[in-house]
C-alpha cells in the first residue's frame, strides 16, 4: 500500500507551471528519491506535500488520508504528521541538541526523556550530544539531529529536503549511511528531494526523474539507469554516449556496430544510448581481425581517477563519434594510440527524437 | 517494484525561467494576520481619514480655496528645501559611520556605535532648544537641515548596520580578489546592496522632516507644518488647517509610493543563507586619525551641542532658577511616572500592532502586505498637531469615553511612531530563517505556537530594541502630549518646556537630567540588541 499519493499536482507561480501535472506513489517503509535539476519543481512539490504550498491543482493522500485537494481541502502542516529535514538542517539555534529532537513532543515525553534518547540513538549518536548547543555541532551532526527531531513524533512520512548539500564527500557518505539505518530501522517512509544523481540512485529504493515540471520516469535505480524512457532521461541520470542508428529483428545498427536491443520493439531509426562504462577497450590491435560489435579508435586523451581511468577516443568509422570509455585496466592507452572498442551488453534505443512525447511502456 | 513506467508525456522543452529557480516563499494565505494587519492599518489611518473629512467639510472648492488663500507655495519650497539638504546628508552620514564601524579596525567601535545612536533617542525638542540658543548662527534654513540630519541620520546609521551585518562576506571578499580596491569594492558591490536599508531609512528621515513643526519654530524657519500650526492658533480654524494637511497627505503618499518604486520591492533585509563568517575589516591606517576626527565632530553636533547646553545653562541659571530647581523636585517623580507609563505602554502597543505588519511584510510578500506596511507610515502624513486634534475630534465624536484620557494619549502615541516598530521587526524577521518555521510546523505546532515557541525568541533582542526605540520616541514627544494629556498630568517633555527659559533654566535641570538619563540607556539598549536574531546554526 502507498503511504503518500500525490495525484495530478501542478503548480503555477505568476503563470509560469513549476509542476504540471505530477502523479506520485511512496510504498509503504520505502525511501523514494525525487531526482531534479535545480527549477525542475522538485522542492515545490515537497512544499506541496508537506504543506507549506497549495497546488492549484491534484490531491495528496497520506497514509490513506486525503490531506490536501486543490481548491476543496487543505490541512495545515501541524495537522499532517509530515516529518520534515530542511535544507543543512534549521535547527533551533536557541535550544540545544535534545531540546531540538524534543520539539515535536508532547510535554509530558519531553520531559521524560525516553523518546528524546531514542531518537538520538537511531541516527548514531549517544546521550552525550543532548546537552549540547545547536550551533556547537559539526555539519553532519547538525543532519543527523534534524532527522532526528523529524523522526521523534513518529511521522507517517518523512520528507528530506537536499539533506545532504554542504557536506563533504566522506561526511556525506557517513551521513548518508546514519540516515538510511535510522529510516530502516523505524520502518519510516520517506521521500528524498536531491539533484545529485549518485545520491538518489544509491538511496532510493524507486527514483522518479523530474524534468522542467513533469514527473518523466519512476523506476528502481538499476531499471532508471539502464533503461532510461528517453536520451533526456539517460543524460540525466548518468554520463551517455547517443549516437544514430537503424534498428531491426532486435538488433541495431550503429557506430559500435550492430548491437543487441535491451528494449526490442523499435524499427526503423533510432538514437542508440550505451553508457561510457560498456565500452570495453581491448588491447591495442595486435590482431587487426575486426569482428562484429568491434570498432576502431583513437585515444584522444584520457583522466586518471586512481580506481578508474575515463578515456577519450574518436571512433575511426564515419561517425567519427568522440566517446568516453571507463576502465579500470592497469595498463592505459597513450594519447594517438589506436585501440579496438566493443560494446559490452545490450544497448538502449529511443524510437523518437529527443523531446517527444515517449509512449508509455515503449522503454 | 521494478518495470519501468513512463509516467508523463516528456518535458515541453523549455527551460525555465531565472526567477523561477528562487523558491517562492509563498504559502497559504494568512488570513488571521492579514485581518490584524488591516486593524492595525485602519487605526494609524484613523487620523488621516477624519482630517480629510475635516477638510471637505465644506465642498472640495472650500477646500481648495482655504489652500490658495494660505499661498503655501514659498512654505512648500521650504520644508522641500530642508528634505533636500538634510535626507542626503543623513543618508552619508549614516552608510559612513556605519561602514567605518562594521567593516573597519576603528578603535572604540561600541563607543561609537552608542554615540551614532543616541542622537535618535535624545528628545528633539532639548535639542532644538540648544540649537536655538546658541545664537542666530543656527537660525534659518542651514540649522533646520542640520539639526534633522544629525538628529535622525542614526536612524539610517541602524539599518544599514543590520544590513551590512548580514550580507554574505564572500562578496565583498570575491570583488576585492578581482582586483576592485575597497573605496571600489564599496561603491560596486556594497552600495548596491544596501539600497533598501538606506532607501529606507531616508524614507523616514524626509518624512520626518515634512512634518517637523518644534525644531523649525525653535530655529525660526518657516515650513509648511508651522504654517499649519499657525493656522490653529490664529483662527481656530480646523477645517483651513485640515484643507492644507491635504498636501502634507499627498506629499507622504506620493513618497511613499516613490521610495517603494526606487526599493523595487526589495525586502529591508535579505535573508542571508550560509554561515556567518566574521568579515575581515579593513586597516584604517594613516586614515584612523581623520575617521576618529570625523566621528567626533558628528557627536559634538549631534550630542555635544545639546548636552553642552543644558550643562552650561545649568550653572549659568540665575538664583530664582535654583529656586524653581528646588521647588519643582516634588514634580520629579509623577512627571517620570507618567512618561515612563506612557513611554512603556506605547512601546507595547507599538510592538504588537507592528508584529502583524511586519510579519506579513517579511513572509508574505504580495500587494496586500505591501499596501499594508506602506499604509502605517501615512502616521507620518500630518503634522503631530493635526493627528492629535483629528483624534481628539474622532474620540468626542465617537468614543466619549476615550475623550480626555490617558489611553487615547497612548494610542496617539502608538500610532505615530509605528512605522519605527514596522521598520525595526523588519530588519529583525527578516534574519530568520523560514525554514526554521516550516520546521516548527512540521513537528505539529500550529502558527501561533511556532511563532511563540520560535520565532519570538529568536527575534527577542530585536523586538526588545523595536519596543525601546518607540519608547525613547514618547519620551521625546511634546506636541502630541500637549494636546492630549489629560489635565492635572504632565511628563517630563511638557514640564522640561514649560521651565526651559534661558533666565530660569535650572528649574528645567532635574527634568532634563532625568530625560537624557532615559534616553542614553535607551540608546544603549537599542545600540546593543537593535535588529538582532539569535543567530542560526550554520553548518
Amino acid at each position: 500500500m502507498a503511504e503518500l499519493r500525490c495525484e495530478g499536482i501542478a503548480k503555477s507561480y505568476r503563470g509560469r507551471p513549476v509542476l504540471a501535472g505530477v502523479d506520485l506513489e511512496v510504498p509503504e517503509g520505502t525511501l523514494t528519491a525525487i531526482l531534479g535539476a535545480s527549477g525542475s519543481g522538485k522542492t515545490t512539490l515537497l512544499r506541496i506535500v508537506i504543506g507549506f504550498v497549495e497546488a492549484d491543482a491534484g490531491s495528496v493522500v497520506v497514509g490513506g488520508e486525503l490531506v490536501a485537494e486543490a481548491g476543496r481541502l487543505h490541512r495545515e502542516p501541524d495537522k499532517r504528521a509530515i516529518g520534515y529535514v530542511a535544507q543543512e538542517g534549521a535547527l533551533f539555534p536557541h535550544l540545544s541538541a535534545g531540546e531540538n529532537v524534543g520539539f515535536g513532543l508532547s510535554r509530558a515525553e519531553r520531559k521524560r526523556g525516553r523518546r528524546i534518547a531514542e531518537a538520538l540513538a537511531l541516527v548514531g549518536l549517544d546521550q552525550a550530544y543532548a546537552e549540547r548547543p545547536a550551533h556547537e555541532l559539526s555539519g553532519g551532526e547538525q543532519r543527523r539531529v534534524a532527522l532526528a527531531r523529524a523522526l521523534a513524533p513518529r511521522p507517517r512520512i518523512v520528507l528530506l529536503d537536499e539533506p545532504f548539500s554542504g557536506l563533504d564527500a566522506a561526511l556525506r557518505a557517513e551521513t548518508r549511511e546514519a540516515v538510511l539505518h535510522a529510516l530502516r530501522e523505524e520502518g519510516t517512509t520517506a521521500l528524498l528531494v536531491t539533484h545529485d544523481q549518485a545520491e538518489a540512485l544509491s538511496m532510493g529504493r524507486e527514483v522518479a526523474v523530474l524534468r522542467e515540471g513533469w514527473l518523466v520516469q519512476r523506476a528502481s535505480p538499476t531499471e532508471l539507469y539502464r533503461r532510461p524512457v528517453s536520451a533526456d532521461v539517460a543524460r540525466f541520470v548518468g554520463e551517455a554516449v547517443v549516437s544514430p542508428g537503424y534498428a531491426g529483428g532486435g538488433h541495431v545498427a550503429c557506430a559500435f556496430g550492430e548491437l543487441e536491443i535491451a528494449n526490442p520493439g523499435c524499427e526503423g531509426p533510432v538514437e542508440v544510448m550505451v553508457r561510457p562504462e560498456q565500452i570495453l577497450i581491448l588491447a591495442s590491435s595486435e590482431d587487426a581481425q575486426s569482428g562484429a560489435g568491434r570498432v576502431e579508435a583513437r585515444v584522444v586523451d584520457h583522466a586518471y581517477y586512481g580506481a578508474e581511468t575515463v578515456v577519450r577516443l574518436t571512433l575511426l568509422g564515419p561517425s567519427g563519434l568522440t566517446v568516453r570509455a571507463r576502465t579500470f585496466a592497469h595498463q592505459i592507452p597513450a594519447p594517438g594510440e589506436l585501440v579496438e572498442l566493443e560494446v559490452s551488453g545490450p544497448v538502449v534505443v529511443f524510437g523518437a527524437p529527443e523531446g517527444q512525447p515517449v509512449p508509455a511502456g515503449q522503454a | 517494484m521494478s518495470g519501468t513506467s513512463a509516467l508523463a508525456p516528456g518535458p515541453a522543452q523549455r527551460p525555465l525561467p531565472r526567477a523561477l529557480r528562487h523558491q517562492p516563499r509563498h504559502r497559504r494565505r494568512p488570513i488571521a494576520l492579514l485581518i490584524a494587519g488591516a486593524l492595525v492599518a485602519v487605526l494609524v489611518l484613523l487620523p488621516v481619514i477624519v482630517t480629510v473629512q475635516q477638510a471637505l467639510q465644506g465642498g472640495v472648492h472650500a477646500a481648495l480655496n482655504s489652500i490658495d488663500a494660505a499661498s503655501p507655495r514659498t512654505l512648500l519650497v521650504h520644508s522641500v528645501l530642508v528634505a533636500l539638504l538634510a535626507t542626503p546628508l543623513a543618508g552619508v552620514l549614516g552608510v559612513s559611520a556605519a561602514w567605518f564601524i562594521e567593516r573597519t579596525d576603528l578603535p572604540a567601535r561600541r563607543l561609537w556605535t552608542l554615540l551614532a545612536v543616541a542622537p535618535l533617542t535624545m528628545p528633539l525638542f532639548v535639542t532644538s532648544y540648544a540649537w536655538a540658543s546658541i545664537g542666530s548662527v543656527l537660525d534659518g534654513f542651514l540649522g533646520a537641515a542640520g539639526i534633522i540630519a544629525f538628529s535622525y541620520y542614526p536612524i539610517v546609521f541602524l539599518l544599514v548596520a543590520v544590513a551590512l551585518r548580514g550580507m554574505d562576506p564572500a562578496l565583498e571578499e570575491t570583488a576585492r580578489s578581482l582586483g576592485m580596491s575597497a573605496r571600489r569594492t564599496f561603491f560596486r558591490v556594497i552600495l548596491p546592496q544596501l539600497r533598501p536599508a538606506l532607501l529606507g531609512g531616508m524614507l523616514l528621515v524626509v518624512l520626518d522632516t515634512l512634518v517637523e513643526f518644534d525644531a523649525f519654530v525653535a530655529l525660526k524657519y518657516q515650513t509648511f507644518t508651522v504654517h499649519i500650526y499657525a493656522q490653529y492658533q490664529l483662527s481656530f480654524s480646523s477645517s483651513g488647517a485640515a484643507a492644507l494637511s491635504l498636501i502634507s497627505i499627498l506629499l507622504c503618499v506620493v513618497l511613499l509610493f516613490a521610495e517603494w518604486r526606487a526599493r523595487g520591492g526589495a525586502n529591508y533585509t535579505r535573508v542571508s543563507q550560509g554561515v556567518r563568517r566574521p568579515v575581515a575589516r579593513y586597516r584604517l591606517g594613516r586614515a584612523k586619525l581623520p575617521v576618529v576626527a570625523g566621528f567626533l565632530a558628528a557627536t559634538g553636533i549631534s550630542l555635544g551641542i545639546p548636552l553642552g547646553t543644558l550643562v552650561y545653562w545649568f550653572t549659568q541659571s540665575s538664583q530664582a532658577g535654583l529656586e524653581g530647581a528646588s521647588a519643582n523636585v516634588h514634580h520629579l517623580a509623577p512627571a517620570t511616572l507618567t512618561s515612563v507609563g506612557l513611554g512603556l505602554s506605547g512601546a507595547l502597543l507599538a510592538v504588537l500592532f507592528a508584529l502583524p505588519i511586519s510579519l506579513l511584510a517579511v513572509r508574505h510578500r504580495g500587494p496586500a502586505a505591501t499596501v499594508l506596511e506602506r499604509s502605517t507610515y501615512l502616521s507620518f502624513a500630518l503634522p503631530d498637531l493635526v493627528a492629535a486634534i483629528a483624534l481628539a475630534y474622532a474620540a468626542s465624536h465617537y468614543a466619549p469615553g476615550l475623550y480626555g484620557s490617558l489611553l487615547l494619549l497612548v494610542l496617539a502615541e502608538t500610532m505615530l511612531f509605528i512605522p519605527f516598530a514596522v521598520v525595526a521587526l523588519r530588519a529583525t524577521l527578516g534574519q530568520i530563517e523560514p525554514a526554521l518555521e516550516d520546521s516548527a510546523r512540521s513537528l505539529g505546532l500550529g502558527p501561533l505556537r511556532a511563532f511563540a515557541r520560535v520565532t519570538l525568541p529568536l527575534a527577542r533582542p530585536g523586538v526588545a530594541a523595536a519596543g525601546v526605540l518607540v519608547f525613547a520616541f514618547v519620551l521625546g514627544d511634546l506636541g502630541t502630549a500637549q494636546v492630549l494629556l489629560p489635565p492635572n498630568l504632565y511628563t517630563l517633555g511638557t514640564e522640561f518646556n514649560a521651565n526651559s527659559s534661558t533666565v530660569a533654566f535650572a528649574a528645567a535641570a532635574p527634568f532634563a537630567a532625568v530625560l537624557v538619563s532615559l534616553t542614553m540607556l535607551a540608546a544603549f539598549l537599542i545600540m546593543d540588541r537593535f535588529g538582532r536574531v539569535r543567530t542560526a546554526v550554520g553548518s
